[in-house]
């Protein structure tokens, strides 16, 4: 360089020639980069020149000055000036400059579009031209190049859906980048309204391929919200041929464990119609209001197991049968299938899969209840025995415990009665042909005045067994409440009847909820308060915000303004920013119980989209609110924001665990029990164990039972930690010194961990990736029981068995191996604990297993043996079925003595070295990790309609179709009885409550 | 003009005790000097140690690279930029230990892998035929096995071709290093890594030093300018900071002082920017206000750049930069302390600024000139004659002043015998123009050839002292919190000395269970 100053070149700029500028302006245009300082001084001239309409080379006047602005590192001025410098600015040079200038161009494009697409009317700004032009360019580019999942990014940034959709079609794997697109749309966008958009036109592109994909079609809808076209979908599948008709099975199976309620009732609608036979509408507008006697009831669900609808009355049944009669060989099949189908949409075929599954495989261990039972001697600790019975029995209608201590549970009384009625319905949960049988010794009848708490447990019972599926019971516990004499009834019934009419909006029973809510009985509001939230849930229904803000400002009791907190929070699940007006004003209350029902609020709307701004929002509340309650409950629901990636969890709380408040402390517990329910993540144990040593009573409860829900279904190899918990559990409760909370804590825990017979896990979002509605709302009620502990049978519904069940197109279940091509220990269950002095129950229990391991054995041989796998196919069956008789006996002979043979099995199994895989029948225990390594056999004669490492219920088709199919056989509910009993599943044996 | 690299830095043996104090225009930059602090004195003790087998010190030297590179290594892994700190600071350590041995086969060691066999010929190259030592001793191999085929990360790359450079700057060869450098340069364009940016840092500087030995500072010019707008948009303090002081270094070699506050004023000079860099950058800060005649404005950056300068070493920096602050300060009307020439590391070099002073605090006139033209060449030499020029006038103010305080009233004969002035008419407009500018309180009195001194005002009761005192307080509460934002905690140790809950809830149930005991004898003790 030969020069040391621009002061020459800039003085040229003052010359009146426009020549000499225009020289100038080139010179300076060189030299910038090394006297971009100096030039600064002059900008203005440079500047003027550019808007002096007469001068010809404004361009290069406007590159000058977009270079200089560059360098003092003001980019909005240099992207100004560089717009305005039209074709001299080249989008294609690799320069710094360039390269920058375009990346703050496409940012400030992005910020225009995300602010004209969102933002209201008045506040939209026009695009620059230019600024498009450029951007273009860049889209162009990328197409040039191949970069088509860049282009899909920045279309979606940039609010584009043209581009988008371009983006796709051209790609040369469509069927991959609308996969991709429909991840990225997923966890990215944030913006519902903007996210609707984009699945409209990923559905219309997923209908537009060569095979349609009707599976990612049905999911799109329901984030749509359009059951019509589901509908649409369904019908179409159903009239075409068997393998579609599995197709649509398959769909209705993922619906169902997508959905919600309403959404599904709308789905089924249409289909009904479409059937040759139209079946009634089950919805209680159309179908009979007759309030259902619970002893006819019962009859009833014997001849309609293999029918579908389950409360038509006699007269219309006899009247649809005979139409059946007429129809055509196609038509019968076409209605056959159009009821499955609906069978399976009304959820009752999963219900009852997974009831199977549960009932089969319970293995929960009794000795830890005996030992809880016998080392506690309070009522807390009595209740939460109860409870802890409640969840590891949830499902598996084992009441064996309970009919075993009933001299014990008698001690119950008042509310803890309420609750240890109301753990009847945990246990039987999904129980649903026989619930009203079942519970009937509870429930309130006409002529015997009966205790009015287990009354009220009962009707409680009743909403848990059929939550979020309360089509068959909404009316008689509707009734119920009507009739209702007292508070605890009412209680109970509000709570029942919120549970199973959970979602429908319906507008009768909003209103007798209201109803009852305006009595302004302490005990009653509160479970109105919730029931009305659980009712309306994600609606957003205006009329019922406004009745219940307002009530709340009114009411005097605090129970009534805690239960309305909730159902406020439960109204805005899942409506993002629309609830935002709502959290505001919630936020602004000087009441801190509404603002932490506005804390609650942003979690349920937020829940599941990770969204920073509502995270900022908590943990500015987390820090600085003046009351406690406000703060745990904002730390709370980070769990719920979060639960899609736990494993930011544990950083967002970290310092949270360490705060001087207690509250504070409490709130991170459950909010890492949340967002990592059922990981075991390492960084969240690792929080959560200092927390056990709390000094504090209810923070170790709430670590207890957070590592409880962390921790649950996971062995010594999948998490190490948790024997050491397990231990910790059993030491807290043996230990006379700790504290009663801590111990509520540490017994509940045990219940946790031990879910559903060791067979569920807490799940906050469903195997295809849309949050569980039921799980969130069972965890948001759940974290009630700080104030009211009844309020705690509420987590079970946030447990989801954890099962790949295989059917056949008649939807039952045949036998089937799948391969987990893992060591068995890996996902084996925990093993069970050993009693100092002689377990029978246990050695038992493994010597049935050792009897399979044997027997797989044998079958492995004989596989070598034979290659033809047909023939080997039936001896096969042959051996399981043995086994799975003995394994039966053994389950029911719990009281025999182990033979010594069985005690020299076990000892040469130790010995064998573990195979890498194993193999599991159908329906199978395969926890979230392990099905990644499951596969079908080789050659099996069944193929799954979708990867089965999805898990969950799938359709399988079947290739050698005729042959005769073994059928796994269905196994009685009522846990395990001595051999020669009757069939009929036996109620508890009502049991006496002593008042004192 | 010092010199950047410092070749007063402490070698092992001056730790001992033993200062290099140079006494011409060597200065030392401060960077220098904190490294030995640490590794150096391990590595004594380790000498010492091994006393009795005396160690061959190349192997001494070669494990000691080793270290560094295992810590270029932690720090990429770990995204941890003190551990490349540390390897920065120990460059001037393991510099003069260095020979073509050592890095021959450090080159051989590391550059194992067949990818980089190209890299490592070239470097090998670069210096010269190997020396025939006594057989070449036992195998460097740093690593073996797999590690040996992978080529190394480019940090170390570019460390190793760092060491070669120094090498050949050391050497004086400075042709070759010249083109090792712009290969150095090349290496670093291809690279956009956050871990290379401490090292790049270095790099730059070795790039600038060897143009500036060849004299052709000017044609580098261009290329920071592209590297400092580089990392600016990559927000790489480092290369900023670096950057920036080695164009305005390279501004002020041409006497560009124009353009040098212009990049200063618009530029922003990065704040976490380490104290070394900070001590550079005002320093020239201070040069560039001097000479645009704010006077008190470089006072303050050169005082500055005198703390942030380490307090043990860089005495050639400190030297140069005490050098422009006396001369600053006497421009200012102020008459530097006579502690500061008394210091040992300052005597020597500040001989000629103390006679200076002397003959400003006296007003002496002759005197002044007397030591101008005696040592008029070496002020020269260190760009102060322009200032010390502009002083002439400041004698004479302190002249007045002197006269002023001495005398309640003198006739400007006098005035003018004492300043050798010409005539009284001459003295008469100086005491005029003094007096206007606020150096001294009097009145002339025209007609009868005198001036009349002001009596003195108490200067306590004015708000000078509080003011004084208020610029202390700020500055020592600036110090405080800078101090506290520089301190660096590591990680989740905040609560290691406190008691575990554990402990806390043994010791509060031992507590409760005393007092139930108390309660319990006192019970007894009172039926």
């Amino acid at each position: 360089m030969n020069i040391t100053s621009a002061a020459g070149v800039l003085s040229l700029l003052d010359e009146p020639e426009p020549q000499l500028k225009v020289f100038a302006l080139e010179k300076l245009n060189k030299i910038v980069d090394f006297f971009w300082a100096e030039i600064s001084e002059s900008i203005d001239k440079i500047e003027v020149l550019y808007e002096d309409p007469s001068f010809k080379q404004k361009e290069l006047a406007a590159l000058v000055a977009s270079k200089v602005y560059y360098h003092l590192g003001s980019f909005e001025d240099s992207l100004t000036y560089a717009l305005g410098a039209g074709n001299l600015f080249n989008v294609n040079d690799t320069s710094e400059y360039v390269e920058t200038t375009i990346a703050k161009c496409i940012d400030h494009y992005t910020r225009l579009c995300v602010g004209n697409t969102e933002g209201s009317d008045e506040d939209r700004k026009p695009v620059d031209a230019r600024l498009e032009a450029i951007v273009n360019r860049m889209f162009q580019r990328c197409f040039d190049d191949k970069q088509y999942k860049q282009a899909v990014g920045i279309a979606l940034e940039t609010r584009r859906i043209d581009i988008f959709e371009r983006a796709i079609l051209e790609s040369e794997d469509v069927n991959y980048m609308l996969t991709y697109s429909l991840k990225v749309t997923m966890s990215l966008i944030q913006h519902r309204q903007f996210r609707n958009t984009v699945l409209e036109v990923l559905t219309k592109l997923y209908m537009g391929l060569a095979t349609p994909d009707f599976i990612n079609v049905c999911q799109c809808y329901i984030f749509l919200d359009d059951a019509q076209s589901v509908a649409e979908v369904l019908e179409k599948l159903v009239k075409g041929d068997e393998k579609s008709v599995l197709m649509a099975y398959q769909i209705a199976f993922d619906m169902y464990d997508s959905a919600t309620q309403q959404f599904l009732t709308r789905v089924q609608t249409p289909l009904r119609a479409a059937a040759p036979v139209p079946t009634l509408e089950k919805d209680p507008e159309t179908g009979d209001k007759k309030p259902i006697q619970a002893s006819d009831e019962s009859e009833k669900d014997e001849d309609t197991t293999e029918g579908t609808s389950m409360d038509t009355s006699e007269s219309s049944k006899d009247a649809k049968d005979a139409k059946y009669k007429h129809l055509s060989e196609p038509e019968r099949t076409l209605q056959d299938r159009l009821n499955k189908l609906t069978g399976i949409l009304s959820g009752d075929t999963t219900i009852d899969l997974h009831l199977q599954f549960l009932i089969r495989n319970n293995k929960t261990d009794l000795l830890i209840l005996k030992n809880t039972k016998d080392a506690v001697r309070n009522s807390v600790c009595h209740s939460s025995t109860v409870i802890a019975n409640a969840f590891m029995h949830c499902g598996t209608t084992s009441d064996q415990f309970l009919r075993e201590n009933l001299e014990w549970l008698a001690r119950a009384t008042n509310w803890a009665k309420f609750t240890a009625t109301a753990s009847l319905g945990v246990i039987h949960k999904g129980h649903e042909k026989e619930a009203l049988n079942l519970m009937s010794t509870y429930l309130p009848k006409d002529n015997s005045p009966g205790s009015a708490y287990s009354e009220g447990g009962g009707l409680y019972a009743l909403g848990l067994i059929h939550a979020n599926h309360g089509r068959n019971i909404t009316d008689y516990l509707l009734n119920q409440v009507k009739e209702a004499s007292s508070d605890m009834v009412r209680h109970g019934g509000c709570l029942g009847l919120g549970l199973a009419a959970m979602g429908t909006a319906r507008q009768d029973i909003y209103e007798q909820l209201k109803f009852n809510l305006y009595q302004d009985d302490a005990v009653t509001g509160e479970a109105a308060g919730i029931a009305m939230g659980l009712v309306m849930v994600g609606t957003k229904s205006a009329q019922a915000i406004e009745d219940m803000v307002a009530y709340a400002q009114e009411t005097q009791h605090e129970k009534i303004l805690r239960g309305l907190a909730i159902g406020i929070a439960l109204t805005m699940y899942g409506r993002m920013e629309e609830a935002d007006a709502l959290v505001d004003s919630l936020c602004r209350d000087k009441d801190p119980i509404l603002r932490w029902s506005g804390m609650y609020t942003i979690g349920m709307a937020y829940c599941g989209s990770g969204n920073n701004q509502a995270i900022r929002r908590l943990l500015h509340v987390a820090v600085s609110d003046v009351n406690d309650d406000v703060r745990r409950v904002a730390v709370t629901s980070l769990g719920f924001l979060l639960f899609r990636t736990p494993e930011q969890c544990p950083s967002v709380v970290s310092l949270l665990s360490e705060s001087y408040n207690p509250h504070v402390r409490f709130g991170a517990a459950m909010a890492l029990g949340i967002a990592c329910a059922g990981t075991g993540l390492k960084e969240a144990i690792s929080l959560i164990e200092p927390m056990t040593n709390d000094p504090v009573n209810y923070v170790r409860q709430g670590a207890l039972i957070a590592s409880a829900m962390i921790l649950v279904q996971q062995n010594d190899v999948t998490c190490p930690k948790s024997s050491h918990f397990r231990q910790m559990y059993s030491k807290i409760i043996s230990d006379k010194h700790d504290d009663i909370i801590a111990k509520f804590g540490a017994i509940l825990a045990q219940g946790i961990l031990d879910a559903g017979g060791r067979n569920m896990t807490i799940s906050l979002q469903s195997r295809t990736g849309h949050s569980n509605l039921e799980a969130i709302v069972g965890i948001l009620v759940f974290s009630q029981f700080w104030f009211w502990y009844p309020l705690t049978h509420f987590l079970c519904l946030a447990f989801t068995p954890t099962c790949t069940i295989g059917l056949n197109s008649d939807l039952k279940m045949p036998k089937l191996e799948l391969k987990s091509n893992a060591r068995p220990s890996m996902f084996a269950y925990p093993p069970n604990m050993e009693e100092k002095k002689e377990n029978k129950k246990d050695k038992v229990e493994t010597a049935i297993l050792s009897i399979t391991a044997k027997q797989k054995k044998k079958e492995a041989e004989k596989k070598k043996e034979e290659e033809k796998m047909d023939v080997d196919e039936k001896p096969d069956i042959n051996t399981e079925k043995k086994g799975d008789k003995s394994a039966d006996k053994g389950e029911k002979s719990s009281g025999e003595k182990e033979t010594e043979e069985e005690g020299k099995k076990e000892e040469e199994k130790k010995k064998e070295p573990e195979p890498n895989f194993e193999m599991l029948n159908n329906p199978a225990r395969t926890m979230l990790a392990q099905l990644k390594v499951l596969s079908m056999t080789e050659g099996s004669r069944y193929q799954p309609l979708k990867d089965i490492s999805n898990g969950g219920i799938i359709v399988l088709g079947d290739i050698k179709q005729g042959e005769k199919e073994e059928i796994v056989e269905p196994v009685a509910a009522g846990g395990p009885k001595i051999e020669d009993e009757e069939e009929e599943p036996e109620p508890p044996e009502p049991f006496e409550w002593t008042e004192d | 003009m010092f010199d950047p690299e410092g070749r007063a830095r402490l070698t092992p043996a001056s730790s001992t005790g033993r200062v290099l104090i140079s006494d011409s225009l060597m200065g030392c930059t401060e960077v220098e000097m904190k490294e030995a602090s640490t590794p150096d004195k391990e590595k004594t003790e380790k000498e010492e140690k091994n006393e009795e087998p005396p160690k061959d010190p190349e192997l001494l030297t070669l494990e000691d690279i080793r270290d560094y590179v295992k810590y270029i290594e932690k720090s990429v892994t770990t995204k941890e930029p003190r551990f490349m700190l540390r390897v920065a600071r120990g460059i001037s350590g393991v510099r003069h230990r260095l020979n073509s041995n050592i890095l021959r086969r450090l080159l051989q060691g590391y550059m194992q892998s067949p990818s980089q066999l190209a890299v490592k010929e070239d470097l090998l190259t670069f210096l010269g035929e190997p020396m025939l030592t006594n057989g070449v001793s036992a195998q460097f191999r740093p690593r073996s096995g797999k590690m040996a085929s992978i080529p190394v990360i480019p940090e170390i790359e570019v460390y190793l071709h760092l060491l070669v450079l120094i090498h050949l700057i050391d050497l004086k060869q400075l042709e070759k290093a010249q083109i090792c450098s712009e290969k150095l340069m090349q290496k670093l364009l291809l690279q956009n890594r956050r871990t290379l940016d401490i090292l790049a840092a270095r790099c730059y500087f070795y790039h600038s030093r060897v143009f500036e030995l060849n004299n052709q500072l000017d044609t580098v010019r261009s290329f920071f300018h592209t590297r400092l707008q580089t990392s600016v948009l990559r927000s790489d303090f480092d290369g900023q900071a670096t950057l920036l002081n080695l164009l305005l270094r390279n501004y002020l070699h041409f006497n560009l002082i124009e353009q040098a506050d212009k990049l200063v004023s618009k530029s922003t000079f990065p704040d976490h920017a380490s104290n070394n860099e900070w001590a550079r950058f005002l320093y020239y800060l201070g040069r560039i206000k001097a000479a645009q005649l704010e006077y008190s404005e470089a006072h303050k950056h050169l005082l500055q750049a005198l703390r942030k300068a380490p307090q043990n070493t860089a005495i050639g920096f400190k030297q140069t930069v005490q050098k422009l602050a006396i001369t600053v300060e006497l421009l200012l009307g102020d008459i530097p302390e006579r502690a500061t020439f008394r210091l040992p590391t300052m005597k020597k070099t500040l001989a000629p600024y103390f006679q200076l002073t002397q003959a400003v605090r006296t007003g002496n006139l002759p005197r002044f000139n007397e030591v101008l033209s005696q040592y008029g060449s070496k002020f020269q030499a260190e760009n102060t004659y322009t200032l010390i020029i502009r002083l002439r006038h400041n004698v004479i103010k302190t002249g007045v002043r002197m006269i002023n305080l001495s005398y309640s009233r003198i006739s400007l004969l006098d005035i003018a015998q004492k300043l050798a002035l010409d005539s009284p008419e001459d003295a008469e407009f100086i005491v005029a123009k003094a007096i206007r500018d606020g150096v001294i309180e009097a009145t002339i009195d025209h007609e009868k050839g005198y001036v009349q001194s002001r009596e003195t005002s108490d200067v306590y009761k004015t708000r000078e002292p509080m003011a004084a005192f208020h610029q202390r307080i700020t500055f020592c509460l600036d110090i405080h919190n800078s101090s506290v934002k520089a301190m660096r905690f590591p990680p989740k140790s905040y609560n290691k000395d406190l008691e575990s809950a554990e402990e806390r809830r043994e010791r509060e149930q031992q507590e409760l269970e005393s007092a139930k005991e108390i309660a319990d004898e006192d019970f007894d003790g009172f039926p």
